[in-house]
């Protein structure tokens, strides 16, 4: 069990003293509370890995990303929502390490309900193992909310198996429930459950412990938006490079880009210690997010 | 009513009246709303047989009793308690199961068969208030067991002695019938009523021909009523299942192929109608009869019901041995592979079998020929090596359906806004052989907000004339 707690918030018995009383004891008095219960956490950190209560991860594989995550990767046995502002943005090259540290592990992947076709060439050259690979999709011909509803059935029957330690499903149309039961079989194994959705879903509230809006960045690379996570409220996306390209030759990797800086305000970096003072409950951000229309936004 | 007699009355009919041995015009004129059911022998036999198949699972020990009317069915499974657990626990096992099948069993429990089936068919006493006792219907020793027999009321004995008679010497229980001299039992009754309570007392051993079940399973069963739902359907079927699960334990094998025929009216509307095939396949035998109906299940959910069923009909086409999984003291992480077999199978009984599928790569040029997927019961038992990494060219990770074509503007091709090349073009030329012939010129391209895209140039064949076309065919997601 893991809660958010401000350090200012008065209904919590024994620090409600604290705004205040001295800082030192202040910093006492919190870091009892943190021994005490090792499932907390302040607003201004990250998520911990291998205390109680916190959950396990997958390395990521790519340094960046994974200083940002709660735990250091892939949170196991939860879901993992990725926002796409398009289909093929880079998701699957984004959880390239990842998926080849679970085939390593003997792990089996499933892919359920893509919306393209996933080639089988590509993926054996990465070195995925084709004996560990799954590939799920709807009936050809069904509707569209006939489809997602078997998408949804196969990714929970895969869930329920616990035969597989990764599960990436798309669910282009999915009702937060339908996440929500999700996330519960999801807790009940160890598989790292990666749902892929549009980002226009980005106003709905979800269950998934972390929701990351990805779209593409010119040269390469992937645009991460931090938009749900145990940690501290991340404004400004990660340009995280995706690796060269053999086809591609080193001085035409970043062609006539314009520099991919689209924001006009001052960025907070990441909240630290004493100035904790974040937004505990947000819903969508207010801030305009690379992918997104203005027409949105208005 | 058998026979223009009543058989059987339950309990508001009783209250009327009504009692066994009645004519239907007497009961008709205690009340006119007593429901009338025909007797069905052939129904009974059925769902006997399918009860001595269902038990089968627990050993193979198992017999009718010799006297149809009893309508029991001994099992001997004293070799496999502490498989199941002790005698309190298999005793609910084989109720759960019964109770699967849709009767109300009564067990009793004893070291001896026919005592154990005389304590299951004793009925219900009423206590000096009136109250419904339940007795006492399990013994383990066979002193207890002794114990319980004697305080039986004489009409147990019905059928190997006249009861009334025995009642009328003053013989109220078993154990007053045991106490009388034997040879003068034997020259009034005959033989038969000794010889069974010495069997049922364990004083003589008995001799059983046990069940022996069909080489082939091959079970039907009428429907209690016209039905035109899944629901319906699978209530029936779960007897058949059941029968067919302890049917595959006795031949230590699990089923992969099976077939229930939805049984229609014959001639309905004029025409004579076939039988409905629902066949379910499984990658890897299994008899779990749970497994069994959730395939079942998922597979009668597609089928459209034009005529209501009146009757099933579960054959085996195909099975393989099986032998049950034994426990692991460590269970290996990702789930046994027994696991991953019943999901593919569940998978497959609902997405169809060309949707659950695994890589199997084909050495060919053309990338859309090269992106070849199996259903998973197709891969190959051991799957080649992988070659190493950077042996083949670069390739997207989502290829499209269809090639898309592109606009050209400023001789550049447009997605969603001008596509740059980043590469040199990648020459494939082949397929001229079947008829899929392809050249192409194929390109890294990226979007101004930086979407990779694999493009291709196709190149004008020498019949065709005109500009070069350019296409869509993957995304480097």
């Amino acid at each position: 069990m893991t809660t958010r707690l401000s350090p200012a918030s008065p209904d919590v018995s024994g620090i409600a003293p604290l705004a205040q009383a001295p800082a030192a004891d202040r910093q006492g008095a919190l870091d009892a509370l943190e021994r005490r219960y090792p499932g907390l956490w302040r607003a201004g950190q990250l998520g911990h890995l291998g205390r109680a209560g916190s959950v396990p991860a997958l390395s990521t594989g790519h340094a960046a990303l994974s200083a940002e995550l709660p735990g250091g990767g892939w949170p196991m046995g939860a879901l993992t929502e990725l926002l796409l502002a398009d289909a093929g943005v880079g998701e699957l090259r984004l959880l390239r390490p990842a998926l080849l540290a679970l085939a390593a592990a003997q792990r089996r992947v499933a892919l359920v309900g893509p919306p393209y076709l996933p080639n089988a060439m590509c993926l054996a050259e990465w070195g995925l193992p084709a004996s560990q690979l799954f590939w799920v999709r709807p009936p050809a011909g069904a509707g569209r909310a006939a489809a997602q509803a078997d998408v949804l059935w196969a990714a929970e029957q895969v869930l329920r198996s616990q035969a597989f330690g990764g599960v990436m499903v798309w669910l282009p149309t999915a009702r937060p429930e339908a996440l929500r039961r999700l996330q519960v079989l999801a807790q009940a194994g160890d598989a790292v459950v990666w749902a892929c959705r549009p980002a226009g879903v980005l106003h709905e509230s979800s269950p998934a412990v972390l929701r990351l809006l990805l779209s593409p960045a010119p040269g390469n690379a992937l645009s991460i938006t931090f938009h749900k996570r145990r940690g501290p409220v991340r404004d400004a996306p990660l340009v995280l490079p995706l690796g060269e390209m053999m086809a591609v030759p080193a001085r035409t990797a970043s062609p006539s880009a314009p520099p991919p800086v689209p924001f006009n305000f001052p960025v907070p970096q990441a909240v630290a210690g004493e100035q904790a003072h974040v937004v505990l409950d947000r819903g969508t951000s207010a801030a305009p997010v690379a992918g997104r229309v203005a027409a949105e936004l208005a | 009513m058998e026979r223009e007699r009543v058989v059987l009355a339950n309990g508001p009919a009783v209250a009327l009246g009504v009692q066994a041995g009645m004519r239907r015009g007497g009961v008709q004129a205690l009340s006119a709303q007593v429901v009338q059911l025909e007797r069905e022998p052939a129904a009974e036999a059925q769902l006997m047989t399918a009860l001595a198949l269902a038990l089968l699972h627990f050993t193979p020990h198992v017999t009718r009793h010799p006297d149809p009317d009893a309508a029991t069915v001994m099992i001997d499974a004293g070799a496999s308690l502490r498989l199941f657990g002790g005698h309190l626990a298999l005793c609910r096992a084989v109720y759960a199961r019964v109770r699967r099948l849709g009767v109300f069993p009564q067990l009793g429990c004893g070291p001896t068969a026919f005592g154990a089936a005389w304590l299951a068919a004793q009925p219900l006493r009423r206590d000096r208030r009136g109250a419904m006792v339940r007795p006492a219907r399990r013994a383990v020793r066979a002193a207890r067991m002794a114990r319980l027999l004697d305080r039986l009321p004489v009409a147990m004995l019905q059928g190997l002695a006249d009861d009334g008679w025995l009642d009328g010497i003053g013989c109220r229980t078993v154990g007053e019938v045991r106490g009388l001299p034997r040879a003068g039992l034997r020259r009034r009754l005959g033989p038969d009523l000794l010889a069974r309570l010495d069997q049922a007392y364990g004083e003589v051993p008995v001799r059983f021909t046990w069940f022996s079940a069909p080489a082939a399973f091959a079970q039907r069963m009428e429907l209690p009523g016209r039905t035109e739902s899944v629901q319906g359907v699978m209530a029936g079927a779960q007897r058949l299942l059941l029968a067919l699960a302890g049917w595959l334990a006795v031949q230590q094998a699990g089923v992969t192929r099976l077939v229930l025929r939805l049984e229609h009216e014959r001639y309905r509307l004029g025409t004579e109608t076939p039988s409905t095939p629902v066949t379910v396949s499984l990658a890897q035998p299994s008899r779990d009869p749970v497994h069994l109906s959730r395939l079942l299940q998922e597979r009668l959910d597609k089928v459209q019901f034009s005529v209501p069923a009146a009757g099933l009909m579960l054959v085996v086409e195909s099975m393989e041995t099986c032998l049950p999984q034994s426990d692991s003291l460590f269970p290996e992480p990702g789930g046994t592979p027994a696991e991953l077999g019943r999901l593919l199978d569940t998978l497959m009984a609902r997405l169809g079998r060309e949707n659950v599928l695994q890589p199997q790569p084909l050495p060919d040029h053309r990338p859309e020929r090269a992106n070849r997927w199996c259903p998973v019961d197709e891969m190959p038992a051991r799957a080649p090596q992988p070659a190493p990494a950077g042996a083949m060219p670069e390739r997207p990770a989502w290829l499209l359906d269809k090639p898309m074509p592109l606009t050209v503007q400023r001789h550049r091709p447009c997605h969603g806004g001008p596509l740059t090349l980043l590469s040199r073009p990648e020459r494939i030329e082949s397929g001229w052989w079947d008829g899929a012939l392809a050249t192409r010129d194929y390109f890294v391209a990226e979007r101004v907000d930086g979407l990779r895209c694999w493009v291709y140039r196709q190149r004008p064949g020498r019949e065709e004339s005109g500009e070069y076309r350019w296409f869509l065919h993957g995304l480097f997601a």
